[in-house]
């Protein structure tokens, strides 16, 4: 499965198509402090880009896939990287 | 709606006007160099102020459109009508949309129709520049709008790549909104672009709040670099032709992009080291130069690429790096005894970039815009002014007739007097903000001209004569409707086709007059055409047809007389419903429209000479100035602009005609009709000493009439409301106004009382 969600944390793997795009709306929605695993990540469509840019949701690990990762765009999922290094591995350990 | 937005409603309307008005007048004159600038202008405005809000189609017909103008500018396309019609409509188009902004959030119109303009628009592109356009773009040009996101780190990171290849190729690809439907995965067809070298994905300004955010409905743009051949990217896009544009990024272009900014992160004495080095193009001193960076990343690295990359043109660097300097203010340091070699890559596209900014500028004028309602609520304010202050002369009256305090009286009216003459003052300023100048009625009408001219087959000037009139706001508003319906009028009815016109030896082609001046207290608007003018005897005919007259009443009628018949609701002359006029609406509203507003309408017709329609309407709606006339003992309101004279009529001078009474006044024997009667009043009619009775001689469309009533008291300044409720039914009465002592009036529609008399 491409997303798995909890309460307080999506993990993202694989090839994230348009599908996931509703559920991750909804979860954003409904968890605004939530945190976002992308490690796992080959490739979102633009749709589940355009939900993870629209919401406050914070990216705690970015792709490991390098083309993916040179191509997130410096707007505001990227605002919170700087935050993301500093409580990663705070989020690790509540998980 | 944020403020922002409605600004931008409210000045788009401002701009469509003036692209409009440019069209127009490239129209009359396709040679005329300030039209097609004017208009290129408020386009180009037009599209960038959209472009701050999320409305990718406005922006991309807009932008359509303006590539268009540029065309024109440029000499590369000329002007045609029907070039005209389309931008006409494109104009409609977007005013609506701009419209349903205000009501929908978004432009609905142009939505809908945005592929099918864009499309049209684009196929009177000269075939180079559509093509420049889209996909095979010269190299020099940079799309005015495309703006290259490029940070800094990116463009070092390019450098080497100018290795092997001399061009890069930037593409923005901004995917249609509905592109999720069509099973497209935009993103995904960028990351597989060949030959990119870097790619990043680029987010609207601001993002809706996540409720109402439509998660499908595409609004990322996707902006790469690509080293890819032309071809290959072309190949790649085929199916995405509109909405990817490219731009070659030459070794120039990037330079130009970063430069300054590099020279700028730099410290001071480095800076000028680099500066005097790749000038003299020292190569041997570069190597240390870069060698006692301590920061081998940043501003350094970018340097040391373009360096590289730029070794192979040095007069073209050193130019490049003298450009930076000079931007900088770093003169010292670039030699002087070189002259600049060639242009700095970026000198070609700056007059652009300057047009541009030149519309965003603020003017700084001395206006400010006040929304219409703030100015009605002063004038409202104004006008309870005006009534409260009626109210001291009747104290006046009462300090002297029921507590005896004469002096105190006298103080009372000194202090009207004064109150009076500042509220005067008052109205008049207040009058003066709500007076506008007919223009804005008239500017719509050579465009309707020209599309009606068009539609019909008829060749046609409209002359524009005293648009600087001024009128009040709400008389304004109101004009609008019966003009449109007179101008369709003359076009469809009046005005002969060309061939006609020929053949009667009249001048081709017709000429249709809008003129409007002042006279009094009046202004006079005057349509007038040079074509058929009335017929009396077909409007008498058809009359009879549509049964509103009697033949023998027919036979009784003026000339004059059955001119008026055109305003008889339901009357109508040609066969044919034309959806230009022709409906038999049109004239009765006309005629309604104005008097409302306590305006007339005037005909004067020659046959085969024209037709001139006068509305002469008064300047102010604001407070009506009536006479009061009394009816046993109760006060009736007349309006003065019907009231022609008052007279004392003697027994004798009255005669009878028949059934009918009617008065010798001036030679002239007019009908009398006693109110007195008509509202039951009693005793009959007041007698003076000499046995003569009060006669109020009136007009109504150039008819007098003499109306007996019991005695005149003075005139006074009231604001008429009409009635409510039930009372409405009562069309004898135009409405009820309040009097300073605080009585309630009621204002006779004079209109109505003989038409009632009559029948």
């Amino acid at each position: 499965m491409a997303v798995e969600l909890t309460a307080a944390h999506a993990c993202l793997t694989g090839y994230v198509g348009i599908d996931e795009a509703e559920p991750l709306l909804s979860w954003a929605i409904d968890h605004p402090e939530g945190t976002v695993d992308l490690s796992g990540v080959n490739h979102l469509h633009a749709a589940v880009c355009q939900v993870l840019m629209a919401c406050s949701v914070r990216i705690v690990a970015w792709p490991r896939d390098e083309d993916l990762a040179r191509w997130l765009p410096p707007s505001r999922v990227w605002q919170h990287e700087a935050n993301a290094k500093h409580t990663a591995s705070k989020q690790c350990t509540d998980l | 709606m944020n403020p922002l937005l409605a600004q931008f409603v409210d000045e788009s309307a401002e701009l469509l006007d003036r692209c409009n008005e440019g069209l127009l007048r490239l129209e009359q004159d396709p040679q005329d160099r300030a039209a097609v600038d004017a208009l290129f202008r408020a386009m180009h405005t037009l599209k960038g102020n959209s472009g701050l809000f999320d409305f990718p189609e406005l922006t991309e017909v807009l932008h359509a459109a303006e590539d268009v103008m540029e065309a024109l500018r440029l000499g590369r396309l000329q002007y045609q009508p029907s070039l005209g019609d389309l931008v006409f409509h494109l104009l409609d188009v977007v005013r609506q949309g701009v419209a349903d902004i205000r009501v929908e959030q978004k432009p609905t119109a142009v939505i809908a129709q945005a592929t099918a303009l864009i499309t049209a628009l684009k196929g009177w592109l000269p075939q180079g520049a559509a093509e420049a356009d889209s996909i095979q773009h010269e190299p020099s040009a940079v799309p005015e709008e495309l703006q290259l996101v490029l940070p800094f780190a990116a463009q070092t990171a390019l450098w080497p790549v100018f290795e092997t290849v001399d061009t890069l190729w930037y593409i923005a690809y901004r995917p249609q909104p509905d592109t999720f439907y069509h099973g497209e995965d935009p993103f995904w067809h960028a990351r597989r672009t060949p030959g990119v070298v870097w790619g990043t994905i680029v987010a609207p300004r601001s993002w809706p709040a996540l409720e109402n955010f439509d998660l499908y409905r595409c609004v990322l743009e996707f902006h790469l670099v690509s080293q890819a051949a032309q071809a290959d990217i072309a190949h790649h896009f085929q199916f995405q032709r509109d909405s990817v544009r490219l731009c070659a990024l030459d070794r120039w272009r990037l330079a130009d992009l970063g430069g300054a900014e590099a020279l700028t992160a730099m410290a001071g004495a480095r800076r000028e080291a680099l500066v005097s080095l790749l000038q003299r193009g020292a190569w041997e001193e570069w190597e240390r130069w870069l060698a006692e960076e301590p920061d081998a990343s940043g501003p350094a690295a970018w340097f040391r690429g373009f360096a590289q990359a730029g070794q192979q043109d040095p007069d073209r660097l050193r130019a490049a790096v003298r450009h930076w300097a000079v931007s900088l203010g770093l003169e010292t340091c670039v030699g002087t005894e070189e002259k600049p070699g060639g242009l700095p890559p970026s000198a070609a596209s700056r007059p652009q970039e300057d047009l541009g900014r030149h519309d965003a500028v603020m003017p700084s004028t001395a206006t400010i815009r006040v929304p219409a309602a703030k100015i009605d609520r002063l004038m409202a304010l104004v006008g309870e002014l005006v009534v409260a202050k009626n109210g001291l002369p009747y104290l006046a009256k009462k300090a002297t007739s029921e507590y005896g305090a004469e002096p105190l009286a006298r103080e009372l009216r000194a202090q009207y007097a004064a109150i009076h003459r500042i509220v005067e003052d008052l109205k008049m300023a207040v009058f003066d903000v709500r007076m506008v100048p007919l223009s804005t009625v008239f500017q719509r009408f050579p465009r309707l001209v020209r599309d009606l001219a068009r539609k019909l087959g008829k060749q046609v000037t409209l002359s524009v004569v005293g648009g600087e009139t001024e009128i009040d706001k709400g008389v304004a508003e109101i004009l609008a409707e019966p003009l449109m319906h007179l101008i369709r009028n003359s076009l469809d009815h009046g005005i002969e086709p060309p061939e006609e016109r020929e053949r009667l030896g009249k001048r081709v082609p017709a000429e249709l007059r809008l003129s409007a001046w002042y006279e009094g207290d009046t202004v006079i608007v005057e349509v007038s055409d040079d074509g058929r003018g009335l017929d009396s005897d077909r409007i008498k005919q058809r009359a009879q047809e549509k049964g509103i007259m009697t033949a023998s009443d027919l036979a009784r009628l003026s000339e004059r007389d059955a001119w008026h018949l055109i305003f008889h609701p339901g009357f109508s002359t040609v066969d044919r419903v034309s959806d230009v006029s022709g409906r038999g609406v049109g004239m009765d509203v006309v005629k309604q429209v104005v008097e409302r507003s306590g305006g007339r309408v005037a005909l004067d017709s020659h046959k085969n000479q024209g037709l001139r329609v006068r509305l002469m309407l008064p300047l102010a709606m604001m407070s009506r100035r009536v006479m009061v006339v009394e009816l046993g003992d109760q006060p009736f309101g007349v309006p003065i602009e019907h009231i022609v004279e008052v007279v004392r009529c003697a027994p004798d001078g009255q005669q009878s005609l028949g059934q009918r009474a009617t008065l010798v006044w001036r030679g002239r024997s007019i009908p009398l009709v006693n109110l007195g009667e008509m509202f039951h009043t009693i005793p009959g009619p007041r007698l003076n000493g000499f046995g003569e009775c009060a006669v109020l001689v009136g007009r109504v469309d150039d008819a007098e009439v003499g109306l007996i009533v019991d005695g005149f008291r003075e005139t006074v300044d009231v604001i008429v409301t009409p009635l409510e409720g039930p009372l409405a039914q009562l069309s004898v009465y135009e409405g009820s106004a309040l009097l300073g002592d605080g009585s309630v009036l009621l204002v006779l529609n004079l209109r109505e009382l003989i038409q009632w008399q009559w029948s």
